[in-house]
């Protein structure tokens, strides 16, 4: 059996109340005893604050996808028109749950919220039941119905829940209400009971922490305490002031009448004007306002006796909890309080202040009477528990479904939209507007994440401004391309990117690059749950307005993923112009924030991300960012070669040939090591060794002098060379002409020099930091240290090993396709597949 | 209307006879490989005109006859011996027996008449073709921007414009086997042109199209008359405007590029000695420019905001690691009453401004049509239908 809880109950307002605690406690007993059924949980995405909460409480409970999303249409003040819309839009998305029951956990909550309810509103194929606390407004109607925009609400939903198929009461007492006042018949609604934490429990305080709890809530004497958990007349405060002011001089002067619950002002000054009409001194009566639960607990272990006057409840989970705390307690006659209390002795008329008055006269004077009604209650709490009302639960909807043991869930159709969009267009209050039409529609689409191909969508969003071809773009495009080509099973890869505000289809870029496409518009994102979000680009520019768009997709369920290129910019922000690194600083918190997967080019950048992340431990309640990597492809025939050759080139290569060739390719940038390099060999020149030394490489930033040294040097052409933004093709004669590859850069997040040099069977010297060796291994010679002497003795030795024949070759050195890398990529995102 | 008029407008706008002789060749291979099968057999030209098409038939070895309104244009027929008759169209074809037709055509006809009447046109041929045979119908086609919305109305005769969609589908919806679209005389260059300007998107697509519809036959003359249905004709909107679409990123593409390298030469030139030399020199040119713009007093004030805001920020600083320091301060303002101006400032000092939770603004952008995804746009175009025919229905 599929059970599909409609967990709204946990999400608005009332999630921080009664419900929202029921709500959450039992959805959990009932995932945790679910055996052979299937639990999902459906959570409404205008209620977005508790979907993080919510997702983390149930992470060991249920597999994370079958928490699902849905968006209803809303607006500040809903039309009518909207209101009935969104309730056919929620009932379609359960409907294509294909749920066997479907569980709502709060049905006439959320007034004013974005939370929606109905029954019914359309053909469906599942059962539904709700949880029924009570009918107090029903029952009350000028009490708790004075405003007619409310009890319009509270009676269409009176009308919707008739439409339910079981109720699941939390006390006989409201199943008889339910039975009595929606007119349902006994056998479609039963009773599933409430239950409370296991932190209620006795307490022996010490006197320390007595005498500062009582300092803390001012109190003085023995409390005689009445926790409510809530303010209205039925929780019947002036009864039991009354009665208080009846008690005996010296009962009254051994104790206080302590009320803990959330008050406002006007209600406080109810009360106090209540115990000055019935004679109590100031300090007889104590108004503590809100207390957390744990001050609550210690407070239930401190009061003498507690008192539960209440005229109606739904069930009276105060009294459950003061009774597992260990308190004596007493309460009302009425409605679903004698079967919580359990105890006939225990129980008095709220209506007769007298009645409350001897009752409460004789927990005090009498010990026995207190230690019984002690023991009786720590019996009765057994019988209360999460794991009973779940059971129970789960029986009642098994009987709904008609499940048994042997009958499998058999998978219905995914339902047609048509029914939906049919029931929209037969909406009769009221006329839609154009605005509200296209805010329907967007929700839709978000819901129908079952009718539609899940999407990888690839972020590119600056290459599709600037495509520089080089760097991180040069990736960008290869891994763009492979993923069109080649979309791993199930998905379909859109490239997109961020624009004022928002992701859009980078339709046109894409049919710049592989052809046309159908759209050549670029139209907002689509995103749905379970779809996959993949940065290929390095946005760190935009990092600051990403954030919120991603950290909402976040929370509607997709999932995201940051290829890091490297973390230069925080070790050495020196290397860079002074605003990168703050931009790339927030950029990383914000990854490390959101992200699933953090899939570094090397697994020298993964562990130092992984080194920072203990560092910078992001906030987040979910799992923290699963780090790993790949390696980049190396086959560049395949990324857009250019060509050309300078006029000169015969000469250039006449002297490269001339002598034994180093060279170096790379922008010309503080961390690639030239000047150490261009030192070394102006040593080496002066001691009469006869080589050259080729520098391949733009002008890049904060490089004037080393610049200077290169255009002034007095081996300029002869044994330095420097060429600038040369083609691919020269490049291609240089490295054919050269006899050694120079790596001196100190850091880099993978290394594709080396690999062009082995390419072309080129030997290397390579720099010893751990991403040379993880891309080169033994096939390079290493050297260390940052001075020209360090390198002198590298070169100098290399050259004795190459006149034998010895130096290590790279001829073996392995690299990967694009092909290969994307793959690689993929199987960090997607680990099982 | 006067009886030369339609022939003077014809000469004038749809061309010389040679001319038209030249683009009904594109009809010659449709036609031949039924020659074999039908040979001197009848074929019939509504709205024949000068006769063009029953000329080129008869060089075919069939037997053409052709009707039409236009006594101007019957008068050259009859001067070149070409069998034509004086009538109209569609009362001529209800008079045909069934199957007596190899090819009935109908060259710049269907714009003139009514719907019905092209219903009729298109019923009605369908019987008097033998199994095989062709409708040939050609019109001005309106994807062409400048025909839609401007030539199409320079004859006063033409009702309305008809896409090719609609034509293709009435042939098709009264029972012909094989319908086929050509859009013909568009400028030939412009499907390797490297340069469309936008003149060429608006005018460039075919100015005319035909829809040429076979009757259902044998298999074998099917098979054996299938070959030039295959091929494509002509130029679509959509590929003049993809082409051209390309064609400006790529210019946009170029001209970022060249843009990034200036930048990267500003850069270079900004970080260079002799720039970083002459800066004190710069500075004093501009606090002289905007003494003189601004006026003594406003720049007094940025003197002082300058020289103040790094005590001031200092001084922040200094408080601010001292938490009893901080709070004593902070009280001795609240008691000013001057807590809520200091507050703003210090959170603009301190580059923090209140942004709107993402949460708060979730996906309620989507205010209208276009802030809608692409599958949103699909459900409310669905839903609209919905609504309108639930309208219908009531």
């Amino acid at each position: 059996m599929r059970i599909v809880i409609d967990m709204q109950g946990a999400q608005s307002e009332s999630r921080f109340r009664g419900i929202g605690r029921y709500t959450l406690a039992l959805a959990q007993a009932i995932a945790r005893q679910a055996g052979e059924h299937e639990v999902w949980l459906a959570l409404n995405a205008r209620l977005p604050e508790s979907i993080p909460d919510l997702r983390a409480a149930f992470s060991s409970l249920i597999p994370l996808d079958r928490i699902r999303i849905f968006d209803v249409p809303c607006d500040e003040q809903p039309s009518s028109w909207m209101s009935r819309a969104a309730e056919l839009i929620r009932e379609s998305f359960l409907d294509s749950l294909q749920a066997d029951v479907i569980l709502v956990t709060s049905f006439f909550d959320g007034f004013g919220t974005s939370a929606v309810t109905s029954i019914g509103a359309l053909p469906v194929s599942h059962r539904t039941a709700v949880i029924l606390y009570d009918l107090i407004p029903l029952l009350n109607p000028e009490q708790y119905l004075p405003n007619k925009i409310f009890s319009d609400y509270y009676y269409r939903k009176i009308d919707w829940i008739k439409n339910a198929d079981m109720l699941l009461a939390i006390s006989e007492s409201s199943q008889q209400e339910g039975a009595q006042h929606l007119g349902m018949s006994p056998e479609k609604i039963w009773n599933i009971s409430a239950a409370i934490g296991p932190q209620f429990r006795p307490h022996q305080l010490g006197t320390m922490a007595k005498q500062a709890l009582q300092h803390r809530l001012k109190i003085k004497r023995k409390p005689v305490l009445y926790a409510p958990g809530g303010f209205d007349q039925r929780k019947n405060f002036a009864c039991l002031i009354e009665a208080y002011s009846l008690l005996d001089k010296t009962l009254r002067d051994q104790h206080q009448l302590v009320i803990a619950s959330k008050l406002q002002q006007p209600q406080r000054e109810e009360l106090t004007t209540l115990a000055k009409r019935f004679g109590l001194a100031p300090d007889e009566m104590v108004l503590t306002g809100y207390v957390e639960d744990d001050e609550l607990i210690e407070l239930y272990s401190l009061a003498e006796l507690f008192v539960f006057p209440s005229i109606h409840e739904g069930f009276g989970l105060p009294i459950l909890e003061a009774m597992a705390c260990g308190t004596a307690v007493i309460g009302s006659n009425r409605s679903s309080l004698p079967e919580v209390i359990g105890n006939a002795d225990a129980l008095f008329d709220p209506f007769s202040p007298r009645a409350i008055a001897d009752k409460m006269t004789q927990v005090l004077t009498d010990t026995t009477f207190r230690e019984q009604l002690r023991m009786q209650a720590q019996h009765q709490v057994q019988k209360f528990s999460w794991e009973s009302c779940a059971k129970t639960a789960l029986q009642a909807l098994e009987t709904l479904s008609n499940w048994s043991p042997s009958s499998a869930h058999a998978k219905l159709p995914v339902p047609s939209l048509l029914t939906l969009l049919e029931g929209l267009a037969a909406i009769t209050d009221g006329e839609p507007t154009e605005r509200e039409l296209c805010a329907v529609a967007a929700s839709i689409a978000f819901n129908a994440s079952s009718h539609n191909e899940k999407q990888l969508l690839l972020d590119i969003s600056s290459i599709v401004h600037v495509d520089a071809k080089s760097g991180i773009q040069r990736v960008v495009r290869s891994l763009l391309i492979e993923l069109l080509t080649f979309p791993p099973h199930g998905l379909v890869a859109r490239p997109v990117y961020f624009d004022d505000g928002i992701y859009r289809y980078a339709n046109h870029f894409t049919n710049g690059i592989i052809g046309n496409s159908d759209e050549c518009n670029d139209a907002p994102v689509d995103y749905c749950q379970d779809d996959i979000y993949l940065s290929l680009d390095l946005n760190m520019h935009l990092a600051e307005k990403t954030h919120s768009v991603l950290e909402h997709m976040k929370l509607m369920g997709v999932k995201l993923n940051f290829i890091v290129y490297d973390l230069l910019l925080v070790q050495r922000p020196d290397w860079w112009p002074a605003s990168n690194s703050a931009l790339f600083n927030e950029w990383l918190s914000s990854i490390s924030k959101l992200g699933d997967n953090l899939v570094c080019i090397s697994n020298a950048v993964a562990e130092e991300l992984n080194e920072w992340l203990k560092l910078n431990l992001p906030m987040r309640l979910d799992n923290s960012p699963i780090v790993s990597s790949f390696h980049l492809g190396a086959d560049i025939h395949n990324s857009l070669p250019t060509t050309g050759l300078a006029a000169d080139v015969g000469m250039i290569m006449k002297g490269l040939q001339a002598r034994v060739s180093f060279l170096m390719v790379g922008t010309i940038e503080p961390r690639k090591g030239h000047a150490q390099v261009l030192t070394t060999f102006e040593r080496l020149w002066s001691e009469g060794c006869d080589v050259n030394l080729v520098i391949v490489g733009k002008r890049g930033w904060m490089v004037d002098k080393l610049i200077n040294r290169l255009k002034c040097h007095p081996e300029k052409s002869r044994r330095l060379f420097w060429l600038e933004g040369i083609s691919d093709e020269f490049l291609e004669k240089v490295y054919a002409a050269s006899t050694c590859l120079i790596a001196a850069s100190e850091g880099e997040g993978f290394g594709l020099p080396l690999i062009e040099a082995a390419q072309h069977k080129l030997p290397i010297i390579a720099r010893d930091i751990s991403v040379f060796r993880e891309v080169a291994s033994e096939h390079a010679y290493y050297f260390s240290g940052l001075g020209a002497d360090d390198l002198e003795m590298a070169i100098k030795r290399w050259l004795e090993l190459f006149k034998k024949g010895k130096v290590p070759v790279s001829d073996n050195m392995p690299w990967l396709t694009w092909k290969e890398s994307a793959q690689q990529l993929l199987q960090a995102i997607f680990p099982v597949a | 209307m006067k009886d030369d008029f339609y022939r003077s407008f014809e000469d004038r706008h749809r061309g010389s006879r040679d001319v038209i002789n030249e683009r009904l060749n594109v009809y010659l291979p449709f036609v031949d490989s039924l020659s074999k099968y039908y040979p001197n057999e009848p074929v019939l030209d509504l709205g024949c005109g000068r006769g063009e098409w029953l000329e080129l038939m008869l060089e075919k070895c069939f037997a053409p006859f052709g009707v039409d309104l236009d006594d101007g244009m019957l008068d050259e027929c009859r001067e070149r011996g070409l069998p034509a008759h004086k009538g109209d169209a569609i009362a001529f074809l209800k008079g045909l027996p069934n199957e007596s037709q190899v090819v009935v055509s109908a060259f710049h006809v269907v714009e003139h008449i009514t719907f019905e009447q092209l219903q009729s046109v298109v019923s009605e041929s369908l019987r008097v073709l033998k199994p095989g045979g062709l409708l040939i119908m050609e019109t001005p086609n309106p994807e062409n921007i400048s025909v839609g919305t401007r030539s199409f109305y320079l004859d006063p005769t033409h009702q309305r414009p008809i896409p090719d969609l609609l034509l293709s589908f009435v042939a098709e919806y009264y029972g012909f086997a094989r319908v086929k679209t050509l859009r013909l005389q568009e400028n030939k260059s412009l499907k390797k042109s490297n340069s469309l300007s936008l003149v060429d998107v608006l005018t460039g697509v075919s100015p005319d199209y035909a829809v040429i519809a076979q009757k259902a036959a044998s298999d074998d003359v099917m098979h054996m008359t299938s070959q030039p249905f295959e091929k494509d004709y002509g130029v679509t909107l959509n590929e003049l405007a993809a082409t051209y679409d390309l064609q400006i990123s790529k210019k946009i593409e170029q001209a970022e590029s060249v843009a990034q390298a200036a930048n990267a030469q500003l850069y270079a030139v900004l970080a260079s000695r002799s720039w970083q030399i002459t800066k004190p020199l710069r500075w004093c040119g501009l606090q002289a420019r905007r003494l003189r713009d601004e006026g003594f007093v406003s720049r007094a004030k940025a003197l002082v905001k300058k020289i103040g805001r790094p005590v001031v920020k200092r001084a922040m600083e200094f408080v601010n690691a001292r938490p009893v320091l901080r709070k004593n301060i902070i009280e001795l303002i609240n008691r000013l009453g001057l807590y809520e101006r200091i507050r703003r400032r210090y959170w603009i000092l301190q580059g923090k401004t209140h942004k709107v939770s993402p949460l708060v603004i979730g996906r309620s952008f989507v205010n209208e049509f276009s802030d809608l995804s692409p599958r949103a746009r699909q459900i409310y175009a669905d839903l609209k239908i919905e609504i309108k025919k639930y309208k219908e229905n009531c």
